[in-house]
């Protein structure tokens, strides 16, 4: 098996150097057999890459230990679900995946477009390849999965996978990543097809403009995901910490999001071409920066893999992206001349373009603060860190006006605003934010928080000009076809996808940051040390310590803590937190037979929490082994040492499977050795409910969290229905529109 | 120049909006590399630490928890934080939330005040580089 994902991991390197010659001397003598060849190579890579990893994924659910992979990132007792999401949590799986998700992306791509796009799709097919080349190669040559064991080294066990990534979310978090990394290269493709070839009219835009949109969905659905996991099971109470590879994932998220939104404007006016095609290459670049930034370990972050020897092909490859953008804008300037100037800064265009400043600004300032421990140390020999804190004077202002302008952009007319159209479409909006900001600052006294408060009263603004919107066109609808209100709605959407998937988008944006502004200003949080019955208040909820729980089965040690809040003397809730403890199959030896079952090395933590639209009770619990239980389980350790000492005496020189079988079987005292361990497991574990001492605790309150996970579905759900294709009449339409104007710009 | 009372040479406004845009860049600029240099605070290996530290200074210590150092007393954390070349090691005093993955053998950040020799770990600024990411260099055993 591992020969064969080798071989095939040589073939599909070797495959991709074809397919990128064949597809250049293709477009190149014009012979279109060349062309189509190289096409069917990126068909064949899919194939060989799904055989690949169907290979890795066979081994981790057969526990083949052979696998160094495996061995390092799984185990026997891992369920089932989780060893088939294992493969990514290794450099190894993670690098193959890529490969294979670039593949079958690049396939889909070029074959929705293969009657199209004749002189760019070529030399799209090579940068793709490109590309899986590159990352097959660091398969081959720096982190094979297929890289297999001494016979000698084989473990009857593996060292398990990390229980912080035993969670649901984490199933699908970095697929989603890659998958918008992946996909983000479909779209840097075509833009470096358009400039080599000079074919810079808007039919790359459209036929990849769908793929962009992918790709933002992808990538923004696995920064939601890791948010989400970093909330209920990082265990220190945030969502977002301004992590280098947090921020790495963000950049191009960012600069795709200003993409999506000026192509509008290339697509209506042929306006921004220099800006749209760089800000393609941008996105490439930073997914290929983020990339590097967790495989070369160059910067601290709870992510990055460790001691890489990846770093130096990244580093060369982005210079070769980036120098290469570059150097191509540049030789492309003449075709990338603008046919139309902004006619008025109150009107679409300006306030699409506003918004794109505002996000690229958003970029510089994530990029600069990630990066600045390399600035300092290239400049001065030591990293300085700034840390969290730096971001906020940066990217609140930066924020606000971003989600100020995702409300002013729908509703503001292209090409000049009247004061006709500002008053239609404005007072409402306005008005709204005006009330809630007025509320926020007199009745819920925020005035301390004065950037949060805003943040209110714009985020109000958007809903209100959403909510507007989309009833004046159900409205419409309804008084054009007689049919019911949301008969009338549900057509409107159905009829204008792309347009009213983009304000679920906008709706769920400014919820979302409606949350952040709330929790992050409004949040209370105290970490305390509290003995069963004692109690202490966080913001206006008192927290008690009821008693301590212990659970044991053959997966972990669970000690908890169950926690009891209320307010005003008021039952609010009930909280059970815990700390499972995994097996450290690892360091059996150094920890001992029963030592091994109580090493926090390998924990996991429970949160306690209890969400509603307006306010999260969350809580931890830093349960450890008692000094009574250390005591006890040195005193196991002892015990049972001695016994297996004395069982394998007794079968010296029997082979060490009988032997190992002994030890296993062999009854002492009516009882085999796993079993005495196991009661010992339990009694010692009983022991931290029977024995209680102060334990510490972080208690968090914070306001409306659960609005930035809604509207994060609902950014999904917007985007889902922008991405779904339109009704065949639509389609053609759209079409229709698409011809005349690509016409146009020929003529 | 103004051609006539409602508008403006079109180059001239492209200028005047090229400067506004300038200025802005160079204003975030400016502010960036301001607050990145006067908010920064060293990030230093446990040999560093020993050089540099002065007593009630804050600095950040980056580096590997040494084996068999960890110790907790009541609330209190004691560990001590080995350099890269495992030459060097301060140790440090903590209180505040422990992230799961933290551990002998693994990579920890913790923002430290110089405590005249002892290094107290300011609350809950303790980070932990996820294990499963420790893939070791090639031919080297995995932490």
């Amino acid at each position: 098996m591992a020969a064969l994902g080798h071989a095939i991991l040589i073939i599909a390197f070797l495959l991709c150097l074809y397919g990128a010659g064949a597809s250049i001397y293709g477009v190149r003598t014009g012979a279109n057999d060349w062309i189509v060849s190289g096409r069917r190579s990126v068909y064949t890579l899919a194939v060989l890459m799904v055989i690949a990893f169907a290979l890795v994924e066979d081994a981790f659910i057969a526990n083949n230990f052979h696998f160094r992979i495996v061995a390092s990132s799984s185990a026997t007792t891992i369920p089932l679900y989780y060893r088939m999401a294992a493969p990514w949590s290794s450099q190894q799986g993670s690098l193959l995946l890529w490969v294979t998700l670039l593949s079958f992306w690049s396939s889909i791509v070029l074959f929705l477009t293969r009657r199209r796009m004749r002189e760019i799709a070529p030399y799209a097919t090579a940068t793709l390849l490109g590309f899986a080349a590159f990352f097959d190669g660091l398969a081959i040559f720096y982190s094979n999965p297929f890289s297999q064991l001494p016979a000698g080294q084989v473990p009857v066990q593996g060292n398990g996978l990390d229980p912080l990534l035993m969670h649901p979310t984490m199933m699908i978090h970095p697929p989603m990543l890659y998958t918008g990394y992946t996909l983000m290269a479909v779209p840097f493709a075509f833009a470096v097809g358009a400039l080599i070839s000079g074919r810079l009219n808007s039919e790359w835009i459209r036929d990849t403009r769908r793929f962009a949109l992918a790709a933002w969905l992808a990538l923004g659905t696995g920064i939601m995901l890791g948010m989400l996991w970093s909330y209920t099971e990082l265990g220190w109470g945030g969502y977002w910490g301004w992590d280098a590879v947090e921020n790495a994932a963000l950049l191009p998220w960012l600069t795709m999001t200003a993409f999506i939104h000026s192509i509008q404007i290339q697509e209506k006016r042929g306006m921004l071409k220099v800006w749209n095609v760089s800000l393609v290459l941008l996105s490439g670049v930073l997914t290929i920066f983020g990339t590097f930034l967790v495989r070369s370990g160059v910067l601290d972050s709870i992510h990055a893999f460790g001691a890489s020897t990846l770093g130096v092909p990244f580093v060369i490859l982005l210079a070769v992206m980036f120098f290469g953008s570059i150097g191509l804008v540049l030789w492309r300037r003449d075709s990338l001349r603008t046919e139309h100037r902004i006619d008025a800064l109150l009107s679409r265009e300006a306030a699409f373009l506003l918004q794109n400043v505002v996000l690229v600004a958003l970029v510089f300032v994530i990029f600069w603060i990630t990066v600045f421990p390399l600035i300092s140390q290239a400049l001065t020999g030591t990293k300085v860190s700034v840390g969290p804190p730096a971001f906020a004077p940066f990217v609140v202002p930066l924020g606000l006006a971003l989600v100020l302008l995702t409300g002013v952009g729908p509703m503001i007319s292209w090409r000049r605003a009247t004061v006709a159209n500002l008053r239609k479409n404005f007072v409402f909006p306005v008005s709204v934010g005006m009330i809630v900001l007025v509320l926020c600052l007199s009745v819920l006294n925020t005035g301390g928080h004065l950037l949060a408060t805003l943040m209110f009263g714009f985020g109000a603004f958007v809903i209100a000009g959403v909510v507007q919107e989309f009833h004046r066109g159900a409205s419409v609808r309804r008084t054009l076809t007689h049919r019911s209100y949301p008969a009338s709605m549900y057509g409107l959407v159905r009829r204008n996808r792309r347009r009213y998937g983009g304000y679920l988008v906008h709706l769920g944006f400014a919820a979302a940051m409606i949350g952040v502004a709330a929790s992050s200003a409004f949040e209370h949080s105290n970490t305390v040390t509290l003995a069963p019955g004692q109690s202490t208040v966080v913001g206006h909820y008192r927290f008690s310590y009821v008693r301590p729980t212990e659970s044991v089965s053959s997966e972990k040690v669970v000690l908890g803590a169950l926690i009891n809040v209320t307010q005003n003397g008021r039952h609010v809730t009930t909280l059970r937190t815990e700390r499972g403890i995994y097996p450290n199959t690892a360091d059996a030896a150094g920890d001992g037979i029963v030592g091994q079952y109580f090493d926090t090395a390998n924990a996991d933590t429970t949160v306690g929490l209890d969400t509603g639209p307006l306010k999260n009770i969350w809580s931890v619990v830093q349960s450890e082994p008692t000094t009574r239980m250390v005591t006890l389980i040195n005193s196991g350790n002892r015990l049972l040492f001695k016994a297996e000492a004395t069982i394998l005496a007794r079968t010296r020189g029997e082979s060490a499977a009988a032997q190992d079988y002994a030890v296993n079987h062999d009854p002492i005292d009516g009882l085999t050795l796993p079993q005495i361990r196991n009661i010992a497991v339990a009694g010692i574990a009983r022991q931290y409910v029977t024995h209680p001492i102060p334990v510490q605790f972080l208690l968090i309150v914070s306001p409306m969290v659960m609005w930035l996970w809604l509207g994060g579905a609902m950014m999904v759900l917007g985007a889902v229905i922008s991405l779904w294709p339109a009704p065949l009449a639509a389609r053609r339409r759209e079409l229709a529109l698409y011809r005349s104007r690509l016409a146009r710009e020929l003529a | 120049m103004c051609e006539n009372g409602s508008g403006m040479n079109p180059s001239r406004k492209r200028a005047i909006r090229l400067s506004v845009a300038l200025t802005a860049a160079v204003l975030l600029a400016s502010a960036l590399i301001y607050v990145s240099f006067s908010a920064g605070r060293d990030e230093l290996t446990a040999a560093q630490l020993l050089v540099k530290a002065r007593p009630g200074g804050q600095y950040i210590l980056a580096g590997t928890v040494e084996n068999g150092s960890v110790r907790r007393v009541g609330s209190l954390l004691h560990f001590r934080v080995l350099a890269p070349n495992r030459r060097a090691s301060v140790p440090v005093t903590y209180s505040g939330v422990v992230p799961d993955p933290f551990a002998p053998g693994r990579a920890v950040m913790v923002n430290v005040t110089d405590d005249n020799g002892e290094f107290v770990g300011q609350q809950n600024t303790l980070t932990t580089k996820c294990p499963s990411k420790y893939q070791a260099a090639s031919g080297a055993a995995v932490s």
